[in-house]
C-alpha cells in the first residue's frame, strides 16, 4: 500500500529518472543494535540507454555514496532539494551497462519530526516502513514500477523477532554477544521493502503458516489467535481464486501507537495498528483479509497508471477481502461488508463532495477514500454479478501472473478474453462518473390470464446509470424466484409471470451494486405495494442498524429500512410504518 | 364380527372421513331449512394457522389459530373474506392478544374483504416468542350480509424467527354453509 499522493507529486520527476536506470537488485545490511540505524545498501543498477545520473528519495540519515567505489556526493534535486537528490555517475553509463551504488547510512532516524508513518526506532522496537520521502532508508523507484529482488540482512538484540524481505528467514544466526543475525531474502520481485523487529510475543497458526507478533493483553493475545487462524484460513482462498502466495510464511506485525494506520500489507507482511488487536478489534477480521488482499493487489500485481492506483489496489483489495470472507463464513459476511463500503460511500461523504474513481485528479480530492476504496470496491461486486464469478475470478487472475500489467485496460481486455464481455460502458458510468443510481421502486401483482400471477415491477431511477437490478422475489409457498430487469435511467415498467403474488421483493439483497432503493409506497419496505405487518417484521428485523460515524463500521445501516430517514433504525421506524398500515 | 370383504369398504370410508373437509354443524336432515354450518378444509400438518368460525345466528366469529408455529419473532397474514357477504365488525381492542410480547407491534387493519394482521417483536435482540399450539392469535366477528355460502381464508402468511429464517406454515380456511343475515 504505497502513496500514490507521492506517486502524483513525482510522477514528472519519475518519468525521467526511468528512462535511465533500472534497478535490479538491492542487498541490505542493517545493525539495529544501538541507537543509531547502521545501514548498508549494495544497489545493483543496468542503465537503459545512456545514463548520467539516478534520482532518489533523499535518505533520512546521513549517508556516504560510492559508485563501484568511487566515492560520491549526492546533491539535492533542483524542483524538489527536500524530499530528492541526485546522484551522478562518475562516468555515464551506457546503454546495459550495469553498476554497484553504495549506500552506507548511519545515524538516528528522526521519526517523530519526519511523518509519523516514516518509522520506529527505539529499544523495543524498529519498524522501517517502505522506503519513500519521510523515510528513504534503500533505494525506492520514483513511483513508476522498478521491482528488485533483494536480501536484508539484520543485526538484532537477542530477544527481538526480526522481519524483513518476503517470507520466513533464510537463516537466524546467534552471534554470541547477546545478538543474532537474521537473513531473508526478497525472491519475488518486489519495489518496496519492510523491516520489524520487536520484542513480542511470538503466535503461530495451526498450520504454522503465519505468525503473529504481538504486545498486549488477553483480548490482544485472543484477537491475535483469531488473527493468525483467519490468515492461515485466507490463503488457500485467494490462492485458489487468483494465485499461490509466493512466500513461504505470513506475518502480522502489531506496530506501537504512533502509527496511525490500521494496516500495511506488503507480500505477506501485514502490519496492524495496535488498537486494531484491542479497542478497535471490530476491524479485526476485515483489516487481516483486506492487508493480506494487498498481497495480490499492490505487490503481485501493481497499478501502472497512477490515478489508477487507488481503484486497483486499494478497491480489488477490499473487494477480494469480502469475497474471500464470504467464502469462509457465508455470503451474509460479504453482503455485509459490501454494504457497509457502499453505504459509507453513499451517506458518509462530507458536503456530498464526490469525484469519480478514475478521474485524473483524484488525489487531490477530499472524498478520494470514498470513490476510490469504498465505491471502486462495490463496483468490482457489480462486475463480478455482470461478467460472472467464474470468467471475472479467471480474469483477474491473469492480473495477478508474473509479467502481466495491472490496469483499467488490461482488466477491461482479460474480461473480454475469459466473458466476451466488454466491460468498458461500465467501467465508463461506474468509475468515470461521479454518484449511483437511486431507485424507487413498487410491484403489483394481478392474475394472470394464463395462470398465476403477473407482477409488474415499476421503477424510477435517478442518476444517469444504466444497469441490471437482481430482484429476490419470496413466494408464500416459501419459492424464492430471482429475477433480474435492465433499468434505464427514468421510469420503466417490468412484468414478471409467477406462480402466486410474492409476500416480499427485494432489489439487490446481496449489494452487488452502489445503489439507493427507496419504496414507492412508504414504509413498503417488502416492495409489494403494500404496507402490512410483513413491513413491520423486515423493519424490526434491522432494528439497532444505524448510519455509522466511523470509517469501517458495519452499522447494519440499509437505508430501505430507515422509514423517517433519522439514520437509525428503531421503534421510530416502526411507529412510522405502523401508522402507515393504518 | 366382520367378514375380510366387509372390512375392506370400511377402512375406505374411514379414511375417507379423515381426508374430507370436516363440518363442525352437521346439516340437518331437513329439505327446507339447511342448518348454517361451517366447512374447515381438510387439516394440515405441521406449522399452520386456522381459521375457526363459529356460527351465531347473523353473526361469525371467527378465531384465526396457531398450530405449531413455535418460537417466532413476527409474523403477518391476511384473512380475506367476500365482502358482499359479510361485514367485519369494528374489531375490539382485544382482537389480538399479546403472544409476541406485551410490548410488541400489532398490526390489524380491515380493508374490503381483507383484513392485514399480525405484528413483530421490537428488537431481535428480545429473541422470539414462543407460541404455543392452539394459541388464538386473532379473534373477529362478522356480520352476514347475504344468505349464502361465504369462505374464508388466510393467505399471505409470512412468519419470521429472530435470525430472520422463515417458517414454512400452512393455512387451513373454512367455508361458511348456509348463513343467513
Amino acid at each position: 500500500m504505497k502513496s500514490t499522493l507521492l506517486t502524483m507529486t513525482f510522477l514528472l520527476v519519475t518519468a525521467l529518472a526511468h528512462a535511465g536506470a533500472d534497478v535490479t537488485q538491492q542487498d541490505i545490511t542493517a545493525d539495529i543494535t544501538g541507537t543509531a540505524l547502521v545501514l548498508d545498501v549494495q544497489i545493483q543498477v543496468q542503465s537503459v540507454g545512456d545514463t548520467t545520473s539516478l534520482v532518489m528519495f533523499r535518505p533520512t540519515l546521513p549517508t556516504e555514496v560510492d559508485v563501484d567505489g568511487t566515492a560520491v556526493t549526492l546533491t539535492p534535486h533542483p524542483e524538489y532539494p527536500a524530499q530528492l537528490s541526485v546522484l551522478t555517475f562518475p562516468t555515464p553509463l551506457t546503454d546495459g551497462q550495469e553498476a554497484t551504488v553504495h549506500l552506507a547510512m548511519n545515524g538516528v532516524p528522526a521519526c517523530g519530526s519526519v511523518g509519523s508513518l516514516a518509522c520506529l526506532h527505539n529499544a523495543t522496537e524498529t519498524v522501517l516502513l517502505p522506503s519513500g520521502v519521510d523515510m528513504a532508508w534503500h533505494y525506492t523507484g520514483l513511483f513508476d514500477v522498478d521491482t528488485f529482488l533483494a536480501s536484508v540482512t539484520v543485526k538484532a538484540p537477542t530477544g527481538k523477532h526480526v522481519v524483513a524481505g518476503q517470507g520466513a528467514p533464510a537463516s537466524v544466526v546467534d552471534n554470541g554477544d547477546d545478538t543474532r543475525t537474521w537473513t531473508f531474502q526478497a525472491a519475488v520481485p518486489t519495489e518496496s521493502l519492510t523491516l520489524y523487529a520487536r520484542a513480542a510475543d511470538e503466535m503461530r497458526s495451526p498450520g504454522n503458516k503465519v505468525v503473529g507478533y504481538l504486545v498486549g493483553n488477553t483480548r490482544a493475545h485472543e484477537n491475535m489467535t483469531r488473527a493468525v487462524s483467519l490468515a492461515e484460513d485466507l490463503l488457500p482462498v485467494y490462492g485458489a481464486l487468483f494465485r499461490e502466495l509466493p512466500v513461504d510464511e505470513v506475518h502480522l506485525m502489531m506496530v506501537s501507537p504512533g502509527f496511525p494506520f490500521g494496516g500495511m500489507g506488503l507480500l505477506g507482511n501485514i502490519f496492524m495498528g495496535d488498537y486494531i488487536l484491542d479497542t478497535h478489534d471490530y476491524l479485526l477480521e476485515q483489516g487481516v483479509a483486506h492487508e493480506l488482499g494487498h498481497s495480490w493487489w499492490g505487490n503481485l500485481a501493481r497499478a501502472v497508471v497512477p490515478e489508477e492506483g487507488l481503484v486497483l489496489q486499494e478497491g480489488l483489495a477490499e473487494y477480494s477481502a469480502w469475497r474471500a470472507l464470504g467464502q469462509l463464513q457465508g455470503d451474509d459476511v460479504r453482503t455485509s461488508g459490501v454494504r457497509m463500503n457502499a453505504v459509507w460511500y453513499m451517506f458518509r461523504r462530507p458536503q456530498n463532495r464526490d469525484v469519480a474513481p478514475l478521474d485524473p485528479d483524484i488525489q487531490s480530492s477530499s472524498v478520494a477514500i470514498f470513490a476510490g476504496y469504498h465505491k471502486a470496491s462495490t463496483v468490482f461486486r457489480t462486475f463480478e454479478e455482470i461478467v460472472g464469478e467464474e470468467a471475472f475470478t479467471r480474469a483477474l487472475s491473469a492480473l495477478t501472473q508474473p509479467g502481466a500489467t495491472l490496469s483499467i485496460t488490461s482488466l477491461v481486455d482479460e474480461v473480454a478474453r475469459t466473458s466476451g464481455t466488454d466491460l468498458t460502458p461500465e467501467v465508463d458510468q461506474w468509475l468515470r462518473h461521479t454518484g449511483y443510481p437511486a431507485v424507487v421502486l413498487t410491484t403489483h401483482s394481478a392474475p394472470s390470464a394464463t395462470g398465476g400471477v403477473d407482477v409488474t415491477v415499476e421503477v424510477d431511477s435517478r442518476g444517469a446509470f444504466t444497469f441490471t437490478l437482481p430482484l429476490e422475489l419470496r413466494l408464500p409457498d416459501g419459492t424464492v424466484i430471482h429475477e433480474t430487469v435492465l433499468v434505464p435511467e427514468d421510469i420503466s415498467t417490468h412484468t414478471l409471470h409467477l406462480p402466486a403474488a410474492p409476500l416480499l421483493v427485494q432489489a439487490d439483497p446481496r449489494w452487488t451494486l452502489v445503489r439507493d432503493v427507496d419504496p414507492l409506497v412508504f414504509a413498503d419496505v417488502t416492495l409489494d405495494g403494500a404496507v402490512d405487518a410483513a413491513d413491520l417484521v423486515e423493519i424490526a428485523l434491522r432494528s439497532g442498524g444505524h448510519l455509522p460515524e466511523t470509517r469501517r463500521e458495519d452499522g447494519r445501516y440499509d437505508p430501505l429500512y430507515d422509514v423517517n430517514e433519522d439514520e437509525t433504525i428503531d421503534e421510530l421506524d416502526l411507529e412510522d410504518a405502523l401508522a402507515a398500515v393504518r | 364380527m366382520s367378514t375380510p370383504f366387509s372390512r375392506v369398504p370400511a377402512l375406505g370410508l374411514l379414511l375417507l372421513a379423515a381426508c374430507a373437509p370436516t363440518a363442525s354443524n352437521p346439516p340437518a336432515n331437513s329439505p327446507t331449512e339447511p342448518t348454517p354450518h361451517v366447512v374447515t378444509d381438510p387439516a394440515v400438518t405441521g406449522a399452520a394457522l386456522r381459521v375457526e368460525p363459529v356460527i351465531d345466528g347473523s353473526s361469525v366469529t371467527v378465531r384465526l389459530v396457531a398450530q405449531q408455529l413455535g418460537h417466532v419473532f413476527g409474523l403477518s397474514y391476511h384473512l380475506r373474506y367476500d365482502a358482499t357477504r359479510l361485514e367485519l365488525e369494528a374489531p375490539s381492542a382485544d382482537a389480538q392478544p399479546g403472544v409476541l410480547g406485551p410490548d410488541a407491534f400489532m398490526v390489524l387493519r380491515p380493508g374490503a374483504g381483507d383484513v392485514a394482521l399480525g405484528g413483530t417483536r421490537r428488537d431481535p435482540r428480545q429473541g422470539e416468542a414462543e407460541i404455543a399450539d392452539g394459541t388464538t392469535l386473532a379473534t373477529l366477528r362478522f356480520r352476514v350480509l347475504q344468505a349464502r355460502s361465504a369462505r374464508l381464508d388466510v393467505e399471505r402468511v409470512m412468519v419470521r424467527r429472530a435470525d430472520g429464517a422463515f417458517t414454512t406454515v400452512g393455512v387451513q380456511g373454512a367455508l361458511l354453509e348456509e348463513v343467513r343475515p
